[in-house]
């Protein structure tokens, strides 16, 4: 590999300068020097300061400014710095822009951005290069990758990806200290995990998926979310004694805060499915009850909001200081978006950055501190706004899947009148006689799990675990 | 989750499932229930429209489908309402005004579905919409723009889509239905390409149809026999028997009945039932020849007797047109033997009357026209087929039965069978009374007259002769020479001793000549005779109560003479031994009248009256008492008058004989019987029932007696006493709530105010005596009341009553006297002055109240009231006397002394001279006191002796009893 300028600097750097002041100064050096091709350096001395947010600036306009970067130190600065303060600094940046490095993580957020828009292709191309499996980005490229190759349904791929993702992750958290890296690392390498049965699942391989998901460890962060995959699951193996009960879970007070609409909509398809109308449209009313009226306050309440992202940053600041609005939707939307991944890890990457406000007053050279705390207000201001930006995202989705589960739950209400009104039209006798419920001789058994039924307590090991036994009153 | 609406179901179900199923019990209930769920089907499309916040083209069919259905099942329920309202009624009805609701859907639904195939013109599912809009006009029975409609909705459709397979199918049915078969052909071709429903069979069963409409004889019957195979599967509607009935005609019009029979015996049917089917097919083609062979083949597979009449039905028209009288005759005779069995249906039955009928008309003409004379054993045979013809004519309609009987005869008669004839005349007679037919019966009986002038047979003359009269009577009841032909009958039952008969003919004669009572009188002298010859008592005794009760009108004389027939036959033996001492014979015969049932009651209350004389003479008095009871029940009660005193001797029989409940009973009974008479016995009866009564202490039949006195006359002279006695009783027998009740209830009139009185003493008297004192203070208030109240009104008042009165008084005119003795005289002089001066006022109060006493007139106040007066008087007097003041000086002692002496003086003198007024009044008046001795007796001792048997007195009750 040629050794680039900035490889040299940074040698000399090493050799010259250990002292914080050092790099301060060679910084200052740089910025004075007025030459922008040199900002990648000046990065890797703030790097060295751990004032990673307010090197932010310098490394977008080096990558704006210039035309090709050809520079495994830069590419390793630009690792290094996404590392710490995350992709969606640099997502916000254009694709073409980007594309001039070819560092991995760069690659990553190529991919990423190019998943998002569904160019499967172009995201593979971008992660096609290897990326060492030491590289911090590694796992989360490796979901990605399998991601992809899942919804393009290419199975195996995707499964051995997965698999290689899940090893990969592992080792990266055996040797990560950091309290958030680790937790994202987890989700990831759980992601992965549940990246098989979402494959096996997606090939409508429903017996296969069930036994995969069950590798997932309770204890995983984002084991309530993949509960309801795995109800929906069961549902397609027509277990929709199994389904309820893995429904049932959500009513645990513990997952209070997980905001799922379709669980209620899941639930009432599968007292459908067993041709237990009644309870099917109690499900369906319930709901309507429930959130109907919580639904026109919620939509008003995000729509006054507009796009001031510095109201949705508070928003969910507030509610995690404690504050709790009049609206149930509301509040479990924001409960919800505070236990969200994605959510943490711009939160802890915007306070590690407000940590450099800290180291700031230690620089002496008035200049470079002002030049420095702009840059650091401009990053700081980005994160904020995204964080706003993915809240109200997530409020509008959350909008948005109120209205479908309406919408849904009122197909299911027409579809059991319908199926009523076929029992009525036809020969069956409308006594509701015989109704047995909670027979055991409804029950599946399968060797990689452990049966129960749902007596109304909740445990913390018998968390999804629970099967109803309604007999179907399908005549 | 956008779900696809379910169109094509809901409207299948409806066109067919609707009509089916709702046929049966529960269908109020299903109604009711599918209106709640389209109710909540509409509510929840509108819901859903208001959360998707705009108009989609599948909520707006979705709408429009539940509008429909609901729509049509408010027809349905109209549809029933506008039945339930009585013809006259619904005719004036208004009919747009009844089917408004299901209207007022239709119309939405219709509307809906326009706005949105204007709206959406490309909505990819305007097929339903369209069919929405055929079924709409169907509703209304608009057929063109239906038709138009399930077009539109077909080619608007995706082919091989359940909506097109059932716009063809509609279209189908409306060609179908039109007769254009062809094009339902082609239609149900396509769209049953797939066994999509249950519907499959059903409309396969019209495709095949429409197949051998146009001739396909092969695909119909293949069609026929898939859609017949599925129709086993419980998956399809079953059109099984629908199949099984058609499929015989599609294989005898393809020329295959080997193939039909393979096919009914491979699904076990019947091929016999299948023969009759082709064959009256065949008969519908004008296919007689070819008929006539498959019924006649078909009757040898005949199962059952049912099959039988079924295939001769068929088949005597088939005889009858081809001129097999014999098979015919046959095939009738099976058909009457199945008729009578109840095995023909109406029609059936219509069928053979028709046959019957026809043929029996047409020989009998043959027959009168002598076609047949010079064929002797043709005509006879035809003669006898005739015959049967009428007699199953006469089976089956037997209420004009008569008329076949005649015709019969006619027949017969007309071939100069007369000895045939006559038996058929004579049941067409008998049929004709029974049907009440004049007419057949007067020509019947003529002919019967006429054929038994033909030289018959004298068995035949015998046996006929009767009815004959009695049919030229039934016809002729009151003709001219009807009275002969009467007395001719009578005559003839007589003779036969048919006396039934004869009386029959009497009555009828009487009826028809009531004024004819000379030989009225001679026909009932026979029938008595006849009877009395017979000792037949019981029949005589019948015509006698006829005859007493008017039905026939005979002499006076002739009915006493009839009814002292009757009594003496009965009485006449008995009488006979009476009269000869022999009681016991007397008796015997008595008995036995009263027990014949044929006994009248006159007789029989004669009877027991002179068994219970004969039993009093014998000394029986058990026997006595029962007969004479049962007696007087069975008397009248002016009779029993007649013979009260007889029942007196009865009576007091029995209570010479100790038997006084026996005779208090009868006297009682006879009492209650002519207690509406004026007998002046009935006081006796009275007196003598309620005297043995209280003696008996039967005070509950004594009051009973007393209540019902009034309302049969006796006066209070008699009853009052009674009660007075009744009271008495009661208090002898210590039964005091009685008493009181009695009391209560005589209280009630003032005029029994005196007579209270002593009753009412006594009661108080007993209240006293067991502590109930106040109880006691009450009563005598009253008593005085009745006395006060008796003395204002100048009403008599009883001595005891008096007595009691004065006794009350009496013991407060005592108490005075006590209080009296009860002050001492003593000194100092102040004082002595106040009590002496005191005892001086109430010494005159005494006097006053104790001459007032005396004067009541009781022999006991008044002795006792001197007693006491006298008494009073000494008392103070001898007070005054012996009082010596204590110390004070003798001569002031003497001084007072002197001076009280000359006051006390006159109180002695009082005292002597009310003792003499006493004793001159005990003397004068007869008065018997026990305070008599006071004043009559002088004696050494200071007490009064009374006196006591030694022995033991023995005091008797008013009964005789001790």
């Amino acid at each position: 590999m040629k050794n680039s300028f900035l490889s040299i600097s940074l040698l000399v750097s090493m050799t010259f300068g250990s002292t914080a002041s050092a790099s301060i100064q060679e910084a200052w050096k740089i910025y004075q020097s007025g030459n922008k091709s040199r900002y990648p350096q000046m990065v890797s001395e703030l790097i060295q300061e751990k004032m990673y947010f307010s090197a932010i600036p310098f490394i977008k306009e080096y990558l704006v400014t210039t035309n090709k970067v050809n520079d495994v130190a830069v590419d390793k600065v630009l690792d290094q710095l996404i590392t710490e303060v995350g992709v969606k600094q640099f997502e916000v940046l254009p694709t073409n822009v980007l594309e001039k490095s070819n560092a991995p993580t760069i690659r990553y957020i190529l991919a990423r951005k190019a998943f998002r828009q569904g160019k499967y292709e172009s995201a593979l191309k971008y992660l096609d290069k290897p990326i060492e499996d030491w590289n911090p980005v590694k796992p989360f490229a490796l979901l990605l990758e399998g991601s992809i190759y899942s919804v393009s349904k290419k199975e195996d791929q995707a499964t051995r990806v997965f698999k290689e993702c899940v090893d990969v992750a592992e080792d990266h958290i055996k040797k990560e200290k950091d309290k958030d890296r680790l937790r994202q690392l987890k989700i990831s390498r759980d992601y992965c995990i549940v990246g098989i049965p979402r494959s096996q699942f997606a090939m409508q391989k429903f017996e296969a998926a069930y036994s995969s998901y069950l590798d997932l460890e309770k204890s995983s962060y984002i084991w309530p979310e993949i509960l309801f995959e795995e109800a929906w699951n069961s549902f397609y193996l027509k277990d929709y004694n199994r389904t309820l009960g893995k429904l049932v879970t959500y009513k645990a007070p513990v997952f209070n805060y997980i905001f799922n609409p379709e669980t209620e909509v899941l639930k009432a398809l599968s007292y459908m499915e067993l041709c237990l109308w009644e309870d099917s449209k109690k499900t369906v009313e319930n709901f309507y009850s429930k959130y109907e009226n919580d639904n026109v306050a919620y939509k008003k309440y995000i729509d006054s909001m507009g796009k001031d992202y510095k109201l949705y940053y508070s928003l969910v600041k507030d509610q995690a200081d404690g504050k709790i609005k009049n609206n149930a939707i509301l509040n479990t939307a924001l409960a919800s978006i505070s236990r969200d991944p994605a959510y943490l890890e711009l939160y802890s990457s915007f306070n590690a950055g407000r940590d450099e406000i800290e180291k700031m007053k230690s620089i002496n050279n008035e200049k470079l501190r002002s030049v420095l705390n702009e840059n650091l207000r401009e990053s700081l201001n980005l994160q904020r706004n995204l964080i706003g930006s993915y809240i109200r995202g997530q409020l509008q989705l959350f909008a948005a899947q109120i209205v479908k589960a309406f919408e849904d739950m009122s197909y299911i209400k027409l579809e059991v009148l319908s199926k009523r009104k076929t029992e009525l039209y036809g020969d069956v006798s409308m006594s509701a006689d015989g109704r047995a419920r909670g027979d055991i001789a409804q029950l599946k058994r399968t060797d990689k799990q452990y049966f129960w039924t749902f007596n109304g307590e909740f445990w913390a090991d018998e968390l999804g675990d629970y099967v109803f036994s309604l007999k179907s009153e399908c005549k | 989750m956008k779900r696809k609406l379910i169109l094509i179901l809901c409207f299948g179900f409806l066109t067919s499932v609707v009509s089916v199923k709702f046929a049966h019990a529960d269908v109020e209930q299903r109604r009711t229930e599918l209106l709640k769920v389209l109710d909540e089907e509409l509510r929840e499309v509108t819901r859903l429209n208001k959360q998707i916040g705009a108009q989609r083209p599948d909520l707006m069919l979705r709408m429009a489908q539940i509008l429909l259905e609901k729509g049509r099942l408010l027809k349905d329920l109209e549809n029933q309402k506008y039945l339930e309202i009585p013809a006259a009624e619904r005719e004036k009805s208004n009919k747009d005004e009844v089917f408004k609701e299901s209207r007022r859907y239709f119309d939405q639904a219709q509307k809906t579905v326009l706005i949105l195939l204007k709206k959406f013109p490309r909505f990819e599912d305007r097929s339903d919409a369209y069919y929405i809009l055929a079924y709409n006009a169907k509703e209304v029975k608009q057929e063109d723009q239906s038709k138009k409609y399930f077009q539109k909705a077909l080619d608007e459709s995706r082919s091989g889509t359940v909506i097109a397979d059932k716009s063809r199918i509609a279209l189908a049915e409306i060609y179908f239905n039109k007769g254009s078969f062809d094009k339902s052909m082609n239609l149900y071709e396509a769209a049953l390409r797939t066994k999509r429903d249950k519907w499959w069979t059903k409309d396969a069963f019209n495709l095949a149809w429409s197949y051998f409409k146009m001739g396909k004889y092969d695909k119909a019957i293949n069609t026929m026999t898939e859609s017949y195979e599925l129709s086993k599967n419980n998956k399809y509607i079953d059109m099984s028997k629908s199949i099984e009935r058609d499929l015989a005609f599609f294989y005898t019009e393809a020329g295959k009945s080997d193939e039909a029979i393979a096919f009914y015996k491979k699904n076990g049917k019947s091929v016999s039932e299948v023969m009759l089917k082709v064959g009256r097919y065949l008969k519908t083609q004008g296919k007689f020849a070819a008929a006539e062979k498959t019924l006649s083949d078909g009757f040898q597979y005949k199962q059952n007797e049912k099959e039988e009449a079924d295939f001769n039905i068929e088949l005597i028209s088939l005889y009858e047109k081809f001129g097999r009288d014999q098979k015919h005759l046959e095939a009738c005779r099976a058909l009457a033997a199945q008729f009578s069995k109840g095995n023909l249906n109406p029609d059936q039955i219509e069928i053979l009357k028709y046959n019957a009928e026809k043929m029996s008309a047409l020989i009998q003409q043959q027959l009168v026209a002598k076609t047949y004379d010079h064929q002797g054993d043709v005509r006879d045979k035809k003669a006898e087929a005739a015959n049967e013809y009428f007699m199953i004519n006469a089976l089956l309609t037997p209420a004009k039965s008569q008329m076949d009987y005649f015709h019969s005869g006619e027949t017969f008669f007309a071939i100069g069978k007369f000895d045939k004839a006559i038996p058929f005349y004579a049941e067409s007679i008998k049929r004709s009374q029974k049907n009440a037919d004049k007419k057949t019966e007067s020509l019947a009986s003529n002919a019967l007259m006429v054929s038994l002038g033909k030289g018959v047979k004298k068995t035949t003359a015998e046996e006929y002769l009767i009815p004959a009269y009695e049919s030229f009577l039934s016809t002729n009841p009151k003709g001219e020479k009807s009275s002969v032909v009467y007395q001719r009958l009578f005559s003839a039952h007589m003779d036969k001793k048919n006396v039934a008969a004869a009386s029959s003919v009497l009555v009828n004669y009487k009826n028809a000549f009531p004024a004819e009572n000379e030989t009225q009188e001679k026909m009932l002298a026979q029938i008595m005779d006849n009877y009395k010859d017979a000792g037949d008592k019981a029949a005589l005794a019948s015509w006698v109560k006829r005859i007493e009760a008017g039905e026939f009108k005979v002499s006076p004389d002739y009915a006493k003479k009839v009814k002292t027939l009757v009594l003496g036959m009965q009485f006449e033996k008995v009488e006979q031994a009476s009269t000869k001492g022999d009681k016991k014979g007397a008796l015997r015969g008595y008995l036995q009248i009263y027990k014949s049932p044929e006994s009248d009651p006159e007789a029989k209350k004669t009877a027991a009256y002179n068994i219970a004389v004969l039993f009093y003479e014998t000394g029986d008095s058990k026997q006595m008492v029962a007969w004479a009871d049962r007696s007087a029940s069975m008397m009248t009660p002016p009779e029993l008058v007649k013979f009260e005193k007889d029942y007196i001797l009865f009576s007091t029989d029995l209570f010479q004989r100790r038997l006084f409940n026996e005779s208090a009973n009868l006297s009682e009974k006879v009492f209650d019987k002519i207690c509406s008479t004026d007998s002046k016995n009935k006081r006796v009866f009275f007196k003598n029932a309620n005297v043995i009564y209280l003696a008996e202490k039967q005070f509950e039949k004594s009051k009973n007696l007393m209540t019902k006195a009034p309302k049969c006359g006796i006066g209070n002279e008699i009853i009052l006493p009674a009660y007075l006695d009744h009271l008495n009783e009661l208090a002898a027998s210590s039964k005091w709530s009685s008493f009181n009740d009695i009391i209560k209830s005589l209280e009630v009139s003032k005029e029994m105010w005196p007579q209270l009185i002593y009753p009412s003493s006594l009661l108080a008297n007993e209240l006293e005596s067991i502590g109930r004192g106040e109880d006691a203070r009450k009563v005598r208030s009253k008593m005085m009341t009745y006395y006060e109240n008796a003395k204002k009104q100048k009403m008599d008042i009883p001595l005891e009553g008096l007595d009691a009165i004065s006794l009350i008084r009496l013991s407060l005119l005592e108490e005075q006297v006590k209080k009296l003795n009860s002050v001492r005289l003593a000194f100092p002089e102040s004082e002595y002055n106040k009590n002496l001066k005191g005892k001086f006022i109430q010494l005159d109060r005494i006097s006053t109240e104790a001459v007032s006493i005396a004067e009541m007139g009781s022999g006991i106040g008044i002795v006792k009231a001197y007693k006491l007066l006298v008494a009073a008087d000494e008392s103070v007097y001898n007070e005054i006397i012996n009082f010596t003041p204590d110390g004070k000086s003798p001569e002031y002692v003497a001084s007072f002394k002197k001076g009280m002496s000359g006051l006390a003086k006159p109180l002695d003198k009082q005292a002597q001279e009310f003792r003499a007024t006493a004793i001159k009044k005990i003397e004068k008046d007869n008065i018997l006191s026990p305070e008599n001795a006071w004043f009559l007796v002088k004696n050494e001792y200071s007490f009064i002796p009374e006196f006591y048997s030694e022995n033991g007195a023995a005091l008797m009750d008013k009964a005789g009893g001790k």
